[in-house]
This record gives C-alpha cells, structure tokens and sequence, in this order.
C-alpha cells in the first residue's frame, strides 16, 4: 500500500501553546460575563433573596391539601444550573466513553485525535466542582420534591431507601470518582507513553477499558436516573439512562468536532487530521443522532401505547400547552431531522465550515433537550419558564468548561505522539 | 498460447478454443505492487482510457481518485429505497388499519402515526438494503458468469499477490502495440492479450 502521504508528525504545529492563554482569556470573558448576566437579571427577576424561602414555605403550606406531586413546582435559580450542568457533563462523559470505546475496540482511526478526547474527559473533576453548589440541602430541596416530599405521598415514601438525601450523595460521590478515575488514569498514562514509548501502556489501559466501561455504563445510567429522572419521583423509565447516555456521545462528537475545527483554524494539527478523520467524526454524530432518536422513540411509544397515566404524565406535561408542545416537535424535528439530512452526505461531513456548523446544531438541540427534561416540570408543564438566566448560566458554564480544556490540554502534544497505533491512524482512509 | 514479439515489447496471447474469427477483446498487464499500479493507474486515466478496470488481492485506498472514477450513483439508489420503503410503510399501514379494515384496537386511532413508526422504519431499512444490493449488482453488471479475463492463468494471482490493469478491446484507444508498449514503460511485468 502506499504510505507517501503519511504526514510527518515532527513538521506539525502539535502543542497548544499560546492559544492556551487566549482559550483561557476567551473562557474568563465568558465566565464572568454568565456571573455577571446572572447576577443581574436573577436580581431582577427576584430568583434570589428571600422570595426563595417564602416560596417553598408557600408550596408546603399547598402541599397539604393541594395535589401530591413527585417534582418542584416552583422556578428556582437551581433548575436552569442544573440544564447547564448536565449539558456540560454529558459532553464530558461522552470524551471518556469515546477514549474507553477506543481502548477496548483496538481503534486506529481514532488515535489521533484521541488527546483532544482525554483532555475533554479530564474536565469532569471542573463537573464535580460545578456540581457541589447542587447537592446542598437548599438546592435539593428546590430541585427534587423527594428531599421532603408531601405528607401523604406513598409512591416517594416506598422509594425513600433509594431517593433519600444522604444515599443520592454517596452515589453520585461514587459516580465522579468513577469517572475521575479513569479520565485521569487514561490521560497520565497517554501522556506518560508520549515520553517513554511504552507499548504495554496500550496493552494495559486496553485490558482495563472493558472495567471501565461497564462501570461508566452504570455510572451514567444511574446518574441519569439520579440527576435528571428523579425531578419528577413519581414517574420512571428504564431507559432513561440509555437516552442520557446516547446524548453523552452524540454532544461529544459535535464538541470534538468543534474543538478540531477550531485548533486546525489556529494551525493546529492541520494535516495530523484529516478529512478523512472529520468524515468518521461525522459519522459517529450521524450515527448517534439515529441512535438517540431511536431511544428517544422507543420511551414515547411504549408509553403512548401502554397509555398508563402515571406512565405518560410525563409526555402530557409536556405536551399539553403549544409552548411546551412545540418544544417537543423541535426535539423531533430538530434533534433528528434535520441533523439526519444534513449529515448524511460525505462532502458535508468532509468539510470543517459545514461539519462545524452541524456540530453547533447538534449542541444546540442537546442543550433544547437537557432544557426539556427539566423545565416542563416546573409549574407541571402549564407554563414556559424560559429566562435570560438560562442564557446566562449556559455561557458562564461554557467559560468555565473553556478554561478546563485549555488547562487540560496544554503542557504536552495533542496528539498521542508515541501510540503504536499511530501511523496506522494518520494513515487512514475512508474506503 | 503462443508468444510473439510486438515491436520490442513481448506480448502474450490467449486464444479461446472455440474462436472462429479470434479478435482481441482484452489486454492484460500485471503489476508487482501496489505502488506501481496506482502510478499505472494514474497514467492510465491522464491517457484518457475510458474501458478498462484494475484488478487488486486487496483493496488499495486511493485507487479511485487514482483511476479517475466518478462519484457512484449508488447512494441516491439507496436513498429512493429508503423513501420507498417509509412512505409505503405508512401508507400500507394507513391503508390497511383505517380503511380496508378498521378495527378499534385499546382506543388508538385507527391510523396513528406513533404506532406506525416501527413498520415504517423497518420497511425503510429493508428496501435501503435491498437497493444497495440490488443498486450494486446492477450497475457493476452483475450476476456474470464469465469474463474473458478467467481464460489467463496469470490473472488467477489477482486474488494473491498481483495487481492488474485490463483494457476492454472497445476502448477507442485499444491498440495491442501501443498499449503494451505503454504498459510496459509504466512498469508491467508481463502484458496478455486475450482473443476470443
């Protein structure tokens, strides 16, 4: 076969270098700028202070003697936090399933571009961090009504072994430290094989992948359940945590697709990768945008056929006004549709303007449906809570989430200079 | 098989048995390497051939931009399939629960489009598969049976360790001369001629 194009790594701009300074630079502005927002416009809408209080002595007084309900119906600061948090974590997530896939798969395609992924999944301690403001009893309490729920309400006291503050806290202790685990076990042992060469790194972090896969299979669906699915503890769906999950690679890919355009805009990797790496980068979107469309579908039909109320309570809240009702439709439309049309063909996928437009598409519609899963509870679906301060959390989180990349990548090669995989991966086409 | 000398460039050729009026109807040239076939190849389509074809043990990334081979239609074949198959999914479904036999199934509607969503999807997966398949076959000209390249021996390490480059004898620019000498200076081992 012929290998004369094999790109020459030592010609290659393969460090980030200044641009470091100017992603960290980038993500402050960022930062400060959602802290800022959020200050101001929460202050203007009364989100914080003492309303908070009054408020959900107010719901407890209607508890009583109003309908039992398994979710807060009260707007808090904490629910749009908690989008923005868990929009950011699924991409994480999703860099280390891409690095874990790759190691227990001997992938060669992948290798390089494998660094940027391990950088992206080193960002979940930055999550835990982001995370710690959540898990204090006041925020619990304005988030999941299982924290104190009503007098009365049986569904919530037969799973109190399971929803109860102090167990939420050891499991999602447990998650990150899954999670962290491996992100940083990976990623020193990546970077360690960039100095010493050692092939039995490979070997080993391939023995370890199939452990850490089937832990993150049930970290993440666990955390699905936890984080997102106990908003309302009244209802549940097996395959909820599949749903989670199949956004966690479907925002991975778009990001990983981002992050490669933007580093190839600043003469980074411009040849290491190649089109033909952004192809199967595409692919992997495209293929999980019909993967999440699938899980997505298989939750709504069983459910409208079984048509159990206590089953499609879920989809009538967020069905039964137009606002909430024409969300739904941009999750059909939107998060499969057109992504599906648009990446289908190869010449799109191919090229970095029209991959990284999709991708910002792709994170678009993530962030609709992280924003989906949690809003429509609030007022049980009758309202549209929609805020600036979603906004503004979203783009302080995405500074913070910068920052974290840039120091997660800087201080050695983006590219997995020493991986016995290699030439094979800058070597390879899409046949 | 008898050998002859044409020009200075030695040229095989294999005559079927049953031949009554033999004419050339393919030129064969085999290649050691890949390498070779793929500067072969280029030749080949700068030259401005347009019936011939090469022939690899394994497939050789590149070779097409190498040959010059437009975009396949096959895509667009599949996606027809993949329309066909969900359109006439629904509308077989349509039809046959809310028209040729309606029947009030738990309170759905007679035709829903939730419930038919999974025929739907199934019947686009089936016919894209059938029209990639059947796409395929019809345009490379499939199923034959036979292919005047099978009466050389040589070509049999097609499927082993050589590479080969076939020349249709109603190519414009079939000529056994000039294109054997033509392969030759591109580096081929051995050029057959196949008469039948």
């Amino acid at each position: 076969m012929r290998h004369g194009v094999t790109v020459d790594l030592s010609t290659e701009n393969r460090t980030l270098g200044s641009l470091s300074g100017k992603m960290i630079a980038l993500g402050t502005t960022l930062a400060v700028l959602g802290l800022i927002g959020t200050l101001a416009l929460g202050n203007l809408e009364g989100a914080f202070g003492g309303h908070e209080v009054e408020s959900s002595a107010a719901a407890h007084d209607a508890g009583s003697h109003g309908p039992i309900h398994g979710f807060v119906t009260e707007w808090s600061i904490w629910h749009p936090y908690l989008v923005s948090a868990c929009f950011f974590l699924t991409m994480t997530l999703g860099g280390l399933f891409f690095v874990l896939v790759h190691h227990i798969t001997n992938a060669g395609w992948s290798t390089v571009v494998r660094r940027l992924a391990e950088g992206v999944s080193r960002n979940v301690v930055l999550m835990a961090l982001i995370f710690i403001p959540l898990v204090f009893p006041d925020s619990m309490e304005a988030l999941y009504k299982w924290v104190h729920p009503d007098p009365g309400d049986e569904i919530i006291a037969v799973k109190s072994s399971y929803l109860n503050y102090n167990w939420f806290l050891i499991r999602l202790a447990i998650y990150f430290t899954i999670w962290i685990t491996f992100a940083w076990s990976y990623h020193r042992s990546s970077v360690a094989q960039d100095r010493d060469g050692d092939v039995q790194r490979s070997s080993r972090m391939s023995r370890m992948s199939p452990v850490g896969v089937a832990l993150f299979a049930m970290s993440v669906t666990f955390a699905g359940y936890d984080l997102l699915m106990s908003l309302d503890a009244h209802w549940f769906s097996t395959i909820f945590g599949v749903y989670i999950f199949a956004g966690c690679v479907l925002s991975f890919h778009a990001l990983l697709a981002l992050i490669v355009v933007f580093l190839q805009a600043n003469g980074r990797l411009t040849r290491a990768v190649s089109d033909e790496h952004m192809q199967d980068i595409g692919k992997m979107m495209f293929a999980f945008t019909v993967f999440w469309a699938y899980i997505a579908f298989s939750q709504y039909m069983l459910y409208w056929y079984a048509n159990i109320p206590e089953e499609t309570i879920w989809f009538v809240r967020r069905q039964s006004t137009w606002m909430w009702s024409f969300w739904s439709w941009v999750m059909v439309v939107g998060h499969f549709f057109v992504p599906f049309l648009f990446l289908v063909s190869k010449h799109i996928k191919r090229k970095r303007a029209t991959i990284a437009l999709g991708a910002l598409w792709v994170l678009a519609m993530h962030w609709a449906d992280m924003y989906y899963l949690v809003m429509p509870q609030i007022s049980n679906g009758t309202e549209f809570p929609f805020t600036m301060i979603d906004i503004t959390i979203l783009v302080g989180m995405a500074g913070i989430f910068i920052i974290g990349l840039a120091l997660s990548l800087r201080g050695h090669s983006l590219i997995a200079e020493k991986d016995p995989r290699m030439s094979e991966s800058l070597a390879f086409e899409n046949a | 098989m008898n050998a002859e000398m044409n020009g200075s460039v030695e040229v095989h050729t294999i005559t079927a048995e049953t031949a009554t009026d033999a004419k050339a109807v393919l030129m064969l040239a085999e290649f050691e390497t890949a390498d070779q076939l793929m500067d072969a190849a280029t030749s080949m389509r700068d030259k401005g051939f347009k019936l011939w074809d090469c022939h690899t043990p394994y497939p050789v990334h590149g070779l097409d931009t190498a040959m010059g081979i437009r975009p396949t239609l096959l895509p667009w074949i599949v996606l027809c399939g993949g329309i066909t198959g969900f359109c006439g999914g629904l509308l077989m479904q349509g039809w046959m629960n809310a028209v040729d036999y309606p029947f009030l199934i738990s309170g759905k509607p007679f035709f829903s489009i939730p419930a038919s969503i999974p025929v739907a999807f199934e019947l686009t997966i089936l016919l894209s598969a059938f029209a990639s398949f059947g796409g395929m076959l019809a345009l490379n000209g499939l199923p034959r049976f036979y292919r005047p390249h099978f009466r050389s021996d040589r070509f049999r390490r097609a499927t082993a360790d050589r590479f080969f480059i076939s020349i249709d004898g109603r190519d414009r620019q079939f000529d056994i001369g000039a294109n054997s000498r033509f392969l030759r200076d591109l580096g081929a081992n051995a050029v057959e001629v196949i008469e039948e």
